[in-house]
C-alpha cells in the first residue's frame, strides 16, 4: 500500500530530523519533567548543604579552618543556581 | 490538653529485637511498610492472575501503571531504558503506596521518617553510579565535563558538576519528606483548631480539613510521581551521558 511506504518514509525522516536537532527524547519538543516551587528551593538548598559538609570535612583533612568552607559553599551555592537553571530552562522550553 | 502536631511521626517499637548490639526492633514503620507490600503484591496477583487479550477492568488498571513506568523510562532514558522498569516500577509503586497509606487516619506515614526517603534515594544514586560505570566504563566521569566549556575554566565546572551530582540523593529524599511531613502537620494543626475554637468558630475548620486531606492525597500521588521520573532523569545521566 503506498501511503504506508510514504507514511514510514515520513516518520524516519522526523526522527532523522529530531536526533539531528538534539530532540531524541522528548515529546512534543520538551523534555517532560514537573518541579514546583518548594522542589527548587529544595534543590538549592541542598546543594549548598552538600557543599558545606564537604568544606567542612575537608577542613578538617587539611587543618585549614575557614578556607575550604567558603570555597566550597560559593561552589555549593553556584551548583544550586546551575540546577535551578537546567531545570527552568527545560520547563520553558 | 494541646497535642503536639509532632507526635504523629514518632517511630513506635512494637517488638523490641537486638541483634548482637543492633536495634532490629519491629517498628510501626516497619508494619505499615509490609502492608504496602502485602497491598502491592495481592493487587497485581488478582489484576493479572487471568490473563485476558481483552481485559477486565483490574487488568487494566495494572497494564495502565505498568504503561506509564514504560512510558516515563522511554522519554527520558529511550530503548535502553527498558531494563529498569521493574527498578522504577517498585521504586514508584511503593513510594505510592506508602503516602497514600500515611492518609488513612491513625496510621503513620512512613515516608515522613528522613531516614526511609534518604535510604530510597541513596539506592537511586548508588544504581546511577554502578549503571554508569557498568555501561560507560571509565568515560562516566565525562559527565562531569559538560560540552562547549573554556579549559580553564574545567576546574571550576568539575568541582561544581560534583556538587550538584552529590546534592541528587540529598534534594530527593528531603522533598519527599518535607512534602509529607509538611502536609500531615497541616492537617493536625488545623484540626486541632477544631477543637479549641468550637465556641467561635463552631464547626468552619471542618470544610477545610476536607479540602487539605483531598489536596494531601494529590500530593501524596504527585510525590511518587516526581520521585520516579527524577530517578529516570537521573539514569539517563547514567546510561546516555549527557
Amino acid at each position: 500500500m503506498p501511503h504506508r511506504d510514504e507514511l514510514s518514509k515520513a516518520e524516519e525522516r522526523l526522527r532523522q530530523l529530531k536526533l539531528q536537532h538534539g530532540l531524541a527524547n522528548t515529546k512534543n519538543g520538551k523534555k517532560v519533567v514537573s518541579i514546583d516551587a518548594l522542589s527548587i528551593a529544595i534543590d538549592l538548598v541542598s546543594s549548598i548543604m552538600v557543599g558545606l559538609v564537604i568544606g567542612y570535612w575537608l577542613d578538617k583533612f587539611f587543618d585549614s579552618k575557614p578556607i575550604c568552607i567558603i570555597i566550597f559553599v560559593l561552589v555549593g551555592s553556584l551548583a544550586g543556581a546551575k540546577i535551578i537553571w537546567q531545570k527552568l530552562n527545560i520547563k520553558n522550553r | 490538653m494541646a497535642n503536639n502536631p509532632l507526635d504523629q511521626f514518632l517511630v513506635k517499637k512494637l517488638v523490641t529485637i537486638n541483634l548482637d548490639g543492633f536495634d532490629v526492633s519491629f517498628t510501626n514503620s516497619s508494619v505499615y511498610m509490609l502492608l504496602a507490600g502485602f497491598i502491592i503484591l495481592s493487587y497485581f496477583y488478582f489484576a493479572l492472575r487471568v490473563e485476558q487479550i481483552v481485559p477486565s477492568r483490574l487488568q487494566v488498571s495494572a497494564e495502565m501503571i505498568y504503561n506509564m513506568v514504560t512510558g516515563m523510562l522511554n522519554q527520558s532514558v529511550g530503548q535502553s531504558g527498558r531494563k529498569f522498569v521493574p527498578f522504577i516500577f517498585t521504586l514508584f509503586m511503593f513510594v505510592l503506596l506508602c503516602n497514600l497509606l500515611g492518609m488513612i487516619p491513625y496510621s503513620f506515614a512512613v515516608t515522613s521518617n528522613i531516614v526511609v526517603t534518604f535510604g530510597l534515594a541513596i539506592m537511586v544514586f548508588f544504581a546511577v553510579l554502578i549503571c554508569g560505570f557498568i555501561i560507560n566504563g571509565i568515560s562516566f566521569f565525562s559527565v562531569f565535563l559538560p560540552k562547549g566549556m573554556p579549559s580553564w575554566l574545567a576546574p571550576l565546572m568539575i568541582l561544581i558538576e560534583l556538587c550538584a551530582f552529590l546534592a541528587r540523593p540529598v534534594s530527593l529524599s528531603i522533598r519527599l519528606a518535607a512534602n509529607i511531613i509538611a502536609g500531615h502537620i497541616l492537617i493536625k494543626v488545623i484540626a486541632g483548631f477544631c477543637v479549641s475554637f468550637i465556641i467561635f468558630f463552631k464547626f468552619v475548620p471542618i470544610p477545610l480539613i476536607v479540602i487539605l486531606i483531598g489536596f494531601e492525597i494529590f500530593v501524596a500521588i504527585l510525590q511518587a510521581y516526581i520521585f520516579a521520573i527524577l530517578s529516570c532523569v537521573y539514569l539517563n545521566d547514567a546510561v546516555n551521558l549527557h
